[in-house]
């Protein structure tokens, strides 16, 4: 059960209704934004036979009913079967899984399924041009955007709600560019030798 | 909210209305906000997504497809192939849901192919046209703790009827006296539909199986639960074990020389024949050698 005061609305009335009812204040006020919270990663990966191939995953501090991968570069493909792994373990959950949806190419795509709290969900994509491109600004980002269903209480109901996410960036992939002025410093030396 | 309401009208001091109207405005807001979107409400969301995010350039066609489950994969891959080899001349959508909400998708033109892992029904809408784009093996998998010997079709049949059920009571079984836990699909499953006419024929599966929506979760179930059984696509048997069906395993090298039983066929299906870009996908995948070698990987091709 996900509670939620938001800031200035949960002050005034707390102020104001205090003079009607004590048991009113006590109540939490309205959820304003998803409390759900996500971290992961993203890898290039060369063995799934996809130029450009990438690897992600990610898990979340509430159950999921859905999410959104979102990239800076254009994707190629998306796997449309993501595996969802038991916490802290190589297995796969008995009950979670996800199928993906979305458009080639694309700058993402949205899975629906379910994914139990911290529960990991792993599965890949591909980049339309290279992941990591020639300089750090153009590496891949992605980000995950979480849907879940969160208890809305008014202090009178609760109220199973959907609620999206913001974004939380993955982190990766990781990459290799040469130290900015080393190849420019060899190659100066290489093709003039006038520090000889 | 109306009680809230009435008893606002009952204070006397302007803060005060103006914090419970605050306190309505914030429940009405609560109690607006959408409950969890049903699949044709995500479906109707995606044709707002905007312009920059991911919508193919002005005059491109976006073929879209939905359905089946154990197309996707292929069809994904295919998609991505043909995207590159036509020089960017479409755009796709890939949707799911089963092999009967594509065909459903498509008689109603919600999409432009609906995805089918089963052949054509007789209560199928009419006008459709089933264009075969590949075969694919349908595996029975074990637990991999529990790697069964074989099944004949009797096996089958005996074991997803309910008739046996008990591990004990299935030669080459490993786990002891254990009940034996059923995972089948959906009524709306092309690969539950070519399970029932390929293996079970006239029996039918038993109603206490659990049943699932995606040949993932099977594999998952299956993979987690070492009493568990069930039946996928070969590409989904990953980390299970692959029951041998009268006699031949379910491998690709198999399901490619047609020596392994339980083949099916995977079909794009258009309203009317297929024609204009969508036509032409369907051409290259049933024609060309790009197109072959992707299904080849993991599929049988057609020829």
């Amino acid at each position: 059960v996900i509670r939620k005061r938001s800031g200035g609305v949960a002050l005034s009335l707390g102020a104001i209704l205090a003079v009607v009812a004590s048991s009113a204040v006590i109540g939490p006020a309205t959820a304003s934004a998803a409390t759900v919270t996500c971290r992961g990663t993203t890898a290039t990966d060369d063995s799934l036979g996809q130029e450009n191939g990438v690897d992600y995953s990610f898990h979340c501090n509430e159950d999921l009913i859905g999410y959104s991968i979102v990239t800076s570069k254009k994707l190629s493909y998306f796997n449309p079967a993501p595996t969802v792994y038991t916490a802290g373990t190589q297995d796969p959950s008995p009950t979670d899984s996800f199928s993906c949806e979305g458009g080639f190419p694309s700058n993402g795509f949205g899975c629906n399924g379910k994914a139990t709290a911290t529960n990991v969900i792993a599965s890949d994509f591909a980049t339309q041009g290279s992941t990591c491109g020639n300089k750090p600004s153009q590496r891949l980002k992605t980000w995950v955007v979480a849907v879940v269903v969160e208890i809305v209480d008014n202090g009178t109901t609760q109220t199973p709600t959907t609620k999206s996410s913001e974004p939380f960036q993955l982190f990766g992939p990781k990459c290799k560019y040469p130290k900015p002025g080393r190849h420019h410093h060899h190659g100066r030396h290489h093709h003039g030798g006038h520090h000889h | 909210v109306l009680v809230a309401s009435g008893k606002t009208r009952r204070l006397t001091a302007a803060a005060l209305l103006a914090g419970a109207l605050s306190v309505i405005g914030a429940q009405v807001g609560a109690d607006a906000a959408p409950a969890t979107p049903s699949h044709a409400a995500v479906k109707a969301g995606a044709g707002t997504v905007p312009e920059k995010i991911g919508r193919p350039k002005a005059g491109k066609t976006t073929i879209t497809m939905s359905g089946s489950t154990s197309v996707a994969p292929l069809a994904a891959l295919l998609a991505q192939k043909y995207v590159k080899k036509c020089g960017h001349c479409v755009a796709f959508r890939l949707l799911q849901g089963g092999s009967d909400v594509g065909i459903q998708d498509v008689a109603h033109g919600r999409v432009t192919i609906g995805n089918s892992s089963r052949d054509p029904k007789p209560s199928d809408p009419g006008g459709l046209v089933f264009n075969s784009i590949a075969h694919d093996a349908i595996c029975v998998i074990t637990n991999k703790s529990n790697p069964v010997s074989g099944l004949d079709q009797n096996g089958v049949q005996q074991i997803f009827s309910g008739g046996v059920a008990h591990w004990n009571d299935v030669p080459g079984a490993h786990q002891g006296n254990d009940p034996i836990d059923l995972y089948v699909r959906t009524a709306a499953s092309g690969t539950q539909d070519a399970f029932q006419k390929i293996f079970m024929n006239p029996y039918s599966v038993s109603g206490t199986a659990k049943q699932l929506s995606s040949n993932g979760l099977v594999q998952q179930r299956v993979k987690s639960d070492k009493d568990g059984i069930g039946y996928v696509s070969l590409f989904f048997a990953k980390g299970t074990h692959p029951v041998p069906y009268k006699g031949v395993a379910c491998n690709l090298r198999n399901a490619k020389s047609l020596q392994y039983g339980g083949i099916r066929t995977f079909y794009m299906v258009t309203r009317g024949a297929a024609s204009g870009p969508a036509g032409k996908w369907i051409h290259w995948i049933q024609h060309s050698k790009a197109a072959k070698k992707i299904i080849g990987t993991q599929w049988v091709p057609l020829h």
